[in-house]
């Protein structure tokens, strides 16, 4: 049994939300909190509960700059020693941060390991422990709707469905080995490959899952596309219902990319407004249409915005066929001045035709809108349940090494192999809290017929 | 007059636990008095005349590396000689020895008569004898007291025996055998919680009645093994062991005589071992198997009884020589003695420390199938660790006890202990090591003898031994770590699947390696990369599972603990955290409470 309390496990973990905040905290505690804040960064800090600045170093490049706060245990969240890092909000910059502690030597937090440190240290009870909890727990409907599942055991059963296969495994080679002389059957390695194989598809698929929480918790991009002057930004500020981008009638006034999130059926949608895509001489805004190309190709949904009033333009068929094969909305805008361009000129996409300047037809598109953002337009993986934590992947990883590592030697003595599935076995009993060694010898003698 | 009835140890029992407690309590010089009921089934081997096997073989080992006599009384004895799993790697090879009951029963008791210090009596124990509550001897049923300062019950499956054989019960602890009733009584009285256990055995038949010819034989494998380091025998002239089948016939007729099965209709309330069915419980619990292997096993060079391992039953004797005829060789067969089962009491082991004393009663000890367990070996490897405590306690000296992760040994007192035997009589089996990689039976020498030196077991010369074995094992270690063929280690090359020791007689010849050496070489580098692992996870949790439980702990007042952690705690009451969190059922974040707990009453 492991008590998963050892303090000389120094933990890391992103503390704060990567989406939607401009600072985010990542925390270290342990022993080694002070020498790893150290290790990355530039000047030195040793006085507790000082705030520094610093810049955070990665292989002598400067990474982020930060503030840095090292709390000496007792005094600290975990009553342990701590180091918190506040740095730039955002996934790439937390996770660079966090990567790095992580190669200097902390080890990945398990879910709500600050939280219990503070209660095994004695910081704060049980009940207190479990109200953290809960706070942290705190999600959108999709993702509450899946935790309710996963609450529910959904995931859990079906680990526990893993772990009683491999059993079964196992069982089988240990009643050979501790039976040499009975009735049972020699262990083959196609018998092996055939049934780890399984375990292994269907563990990758539930691993695969994870990508739907990431999905959510990133949240949608939708990028909004068209030639200068289409109404870009006025669609923009139409959906966030205030003036975020500049809006005037001088083409090319979108240079860059401008970015907001909603909160739309339940799920973060991050709106791109992008630069109107055209062929410039100008560099900065040349540069802004790469960038806005770039943006167009990485998004989930584009609403690509063309004027109505006009003809469709060859700047309109150039960003048309960019985007063939991506999921869009077309609105047609200011029909208000005269419809020149009629729905029907593109037959079968979703399309809608709007005012943007008098409102008229907005809803029609907000409903559009509202349609295409649900989660089952941007996965694959046709799910029962979402796994939504990297614990639960990091586990659910090892299991797949070791069952790769099994494939690989298949023909290896069978000691090995047994070896190897309780290490896959109590993997799993990790992922739902349960390790049992009893539970070996009871499949054995259900199973099979055995002794003098 | 009262010194020839005055011990420092006396043993209840001359079975396996009995004789081992005996011979090593004697050896550590305590003045010891083995009580049997009966001179003449000193060493008697009631079930199958085998020793060793899967899980066994690395018992006996071990039982060697701590001086004990049973692996010397087993080769001297042995008639056939095998090696089991070499399909597998060194973690499984089990080294097993059929042996001649007679010569078996004899070399122990012959042993034991010329052991210093050792004094072995006929008697059956009545009673144990308290002065000022404090534990001071037994009274035997003819009248006579034997006074002891430590007492160690090996009273095997005699205590309340009752054998049973189909609707005929009778008061016995085997067949043919009285049992003992007044001390079992005794020990309730005393406050020991005691529970029925069942086991069975099979008929013995008559070897000039078998047509062997045309059966599946199972051959005496020449290998030059033996259990024990200390002296060297061979097996002159290895006996055949055979195989028969039970067929649908055999099932008809357990399934049309099921209501004369004392199992079936309620009369054996005893738990029997899973591991260790009746013919009419195989028959019964896996319907769809539609034969069942039985090992015909010879039990002597000077008897023609032939014992049928797998073929354990209590249906009346009328329908198992029914049974047996229709067997393909038994035709004709005769029984000299039909199967029956055993039903007796056991006590419960979790009542006891990893010395196995007694928590409740100091200076008790108990070992063997008494506490629940089932099979010679594991009798045996209580029975020596009883006894090194029992004769190490007169002088005040450290317990002696063996860890899980070191031994099969430590890993069964554990077991006992903390999980105890309720469920069905113990067995061990590799696969209930925590590591059965780390401990194997070629290296119990070098996990075990220094500990066993320590406490005395051995003498000084034996541990040379050893010490000279470790050093030269050392040598070729270094040595195949530096020195190449074609730009490899021989190291590198050992550590491949395919490469043995022995594709290098050179080393072999320049070391002058013993088959034993060469696989503990080879084993510690094959199994190297889990080796180091299961290393690293135990000391990452040794802060916590070596800390002891403060004795004054009350479990009702720990906050956060769940009702049955604490009802479990209180029983078991265990001795160090990691014990603790051994206890089955008790889960992670029970030991969290605990700790947490003890961190606030005591200063660790």
């Amino acid at each position: 049994m492991s008590f998963n309390i050892n303090s000389n496990r120094t933990i890391a973990a992103i503390a704060t939300s990567v989406v939607g905040s401009t600072i985010g905290v990542v925390r270290l505690s342990g022993k080694n909190s002070l020498s790893i804040l150290n290790s990355i960064i530039q000047k030195k800090i040793n006085k507790p509960r000082y705030v520094y600045l610093r810049n955070i170093i990665d292989n002598n490049e400067i990474i982020d700059n930060a503030i840095v706060i090292y709390f000496k245990s007792p005094w600290s969240y975990t009553g342990e020693d701590m180091v918190e890092i506040q740095c730039h909000g955002g996934y790439v910059t937390m996770r660079r941060i966090y990567s790095l502690l992580l190669k200097m030597g902390a080890e990945p937090a398990q879910k709500g390991e600050f939280t219990k440190r503070s209660f095994l240290n004695g910081k704060i009870d049980l009940t207190q422990a479990e109200a953290v909890n809960s706070l942290i727990n705190s999600s959108n409907t999709v993702l509450a709707d899946n935790s309710i599942k996963m609450m529910n055991g959904i995931f859990s059963d079906r680990i526990k469905d893993l772990r009683e296969k491999i059993l079964e495994i196992i069982a089988f080679i240990e009643a050979y080995i501790d039976f040499p002389e009975d009735d049972v059957d020699e262990i083959s390695p196609e018998y092996l490959n055939s049934n780890i194989q399984r375990l292994y598809n269907e563990l990758i698929v539930i691993k695969n899952t994870y990508s739907i929480y990431k999905k959510l918790k990133e949240g949608i991009k939708v990028a909004i596309a068209g030639r200068p002057n289409a109404g870009k930004s006025s669609l923009l500020n139409a959906c966030l219902k205030e003036e975020k981008a500049i809006v005037t009638h001088i083409p090319g006034t979108t240079r860059d990319v401008l970015e907001h999130t909603l909160y739309i059926n339940g799920m973060n949608v991050t709106i791109y407004d992008t630069a109107g895509i055209r062929s410039t001489e100008d560099t900065v805004e040349s540069i802004g249409i790469m960038r806005a190309e770039k943006t167009l190709m990485d998004s989930d949904i584009i609403l690509h915005i063309i004027d109505a009033s006009v003809e469709f333009t060859s700047e309109d068929k150039y960003i048309y066929d960019k985007i063939k094969n991506k999921r869009k909305i077309i609105i047609l805008n200011k029909i208000d001045l005269g419809k020149c361009l009629e729905k029907s000129f593109f037959n079968k996409d979703n399309i809608v035709e709007v005012s943007l300047k008098t409102g008229e037809g907005f809803d029609n598109f907000e409903c559009l809108l509202q349609n295409e953002i649900n989660i089952e337009n941007f996965v694959d993986n046709d799910f029962d349940f979402f796994i939504d934590n990297e614990r639960y992947v990091n586990s659910i990883h090892k299991v797949v090494l070791i069952l790769q590592k099994i494939l690989d030697e298949i023909n290896k003595p069978l000691e090995y192999t047994a070896e190897d599935l309780k290490d896959a076995k109590d993997e799993l009993g990790s992922i739902i809290g349960e390790i049992y060694h009893d539970d070996i010898l009871d499949k054995i003698f259900s199973t099979f017929c055995l002794g003098k | 007059m009262k010194k020839d009835f005055t011990y420092d140890v006396i043993v209840i029992g001359g079975g396996h636990a009995g004789c081992e407690a005996a011979y090593i309590s004697a050896l550590l010089k305590a003045k010891t008095l083995l009580l049997t009921i009966n001179l003449d089934t000193i060493g008697e081997t009631p079930c199958n005349p085998a020793f060793g096997g899967a899980g066994k073989s690395q018992i006996i080992r071990e039982i060697d590396a701590l001086g004990g006599i049973m692996p010397r009384i087993v080769d001297r004895s042995a008639i056939q000689v095998r090696m089991l799993n070499t399909k597998g790697g060194a973690a499984v090879h089990s080294l097993r020895m059929q042996i001649d009951r007679e010569k078996y029963r004899y070399e122990m008791k012959v042993t034991l008569e010329k052991i210093p210090n050792l004094y072995v009596k006929q008697g059956k124990v009545k009673n144990l004898l308290f002065n000022n509550n404090e534990l001071s001897g037994v009274i035997c049923n003819t009248g006579s007291t034997y006074y002891g300062k430590k007492i160690i019950i090996a009273a095997g499956t005699f205590l309340g025996g009752k054998v049973i054989l189909g609707e005929t019960e009778y008061n016995a602890g085997r067949y043919g055998e009285p049992g003992s009733y007044s001390l079992s009584d005794n020990l309730k009285e005393i406050g020991f919680n005691t529970f029925k256990l069942k086991t069975g055995t099979p008929s013995r038949i008559a070897g000039n009645s078998i047509d062997f010819s045309g059966l599946e034989k199972q051959e005496h494998e020449n290998i030059d093994q033996n259990f024990s380091i200390w002296e060297k025998n061979t097996v002159k002239n290895g006996r055949d062991c055979y195989v028969v089948r039970t067929d649908d016939k055999v099932h008809e007729i357990i399934r049309q005589n099921i209501e004369f099965s004392p199992l079936f209709k309620g009369i054996i309330e005893g738990k029997g071992p899973r591991y260790c069915p009746s013919i009419e419980d195989k028959v019964v619990r896996f319907f769809d198997k539609d034969s069942h292997k039985i090992f015909l096993e010879p039990e002597g060079n000077n008897t023609d009884e032939w014992y049928m391992q797998g073929f354990s039953s209590s249906l009346p004797e009328k329908i198992q020589n029914t049974m047996l005829k229709t067997i393909k060789g038994l035709e004709n067969c005769h029984i000299f003695k039909p199967g029956y089962a055993v039903e007796y009491y056991s006590i419960d082991s979790t009542q006891l420390y990893n010395t196995l004393e007694s928590k409740n009663i100091k200076n008790l000890y108990f070992a063997g199938q008494v506490n629940g367990t089932s099979g010679y070996e594991e009798a045996g490897a209580q029975g020596i660790i009883a006894g090194i405590n029992a004769a190490l306690s007169l002088k005040n000296k450290e317990k002696f006890t063996l860890s899980r992760n070191e031994s099969y040994i430590g890993t069964l007192i554990d077991d006992l202990i903390l999980k105890g035997t309720q469920k069905e009589p113990y067995r061990m089996f590799t696969s209930r090591m925590d590591n059965r990689m780390i401990a194997r039976q070629d290296n119990a020498y070098y996990r075990l003898s220094e500990k066993a030196y320590l406490a005395g077991c051995i003498t000084e010369e034996q541990f040379d031994i050893i010490k000279k074995k470790t050093l030269k094992i050392k040598e070729v270690n270094n040595y195949i770590a530096v020195n190449k063929v074609k730009n490899k280690t021989f190291l590198d090359m050992l550590k491949t699947q395919n490469t043995s020791l022995e594709d290098f007689p050179d080393i072999i010849k320049k070391f002058e390696l013993t088959f034993d050496e060469i696989i503990t070489i080879e084993s510690d580098v094959k199994y190297a990369g889990y080796i180091e692992k299961h290393n690293k996870f135990l000391e990452m949790n040794k802060e916590w599972t070596e800390k002891k439980i403060p004795e004054f702990i009350d479990y009702f007042k720990i906050p956060n603990l769940t009702i049955e952690a604490r009802q479990k705690f209180k029983e078991i009451n265990p001795v160090t955290i990691g014990e603790a969190g051994r206890i089955s059922g008790i889960s992670s974040s029970d030991i969290t409470a605990l700790i947490l707990y003890i961190r606030k009453i005591v200063k660790w």
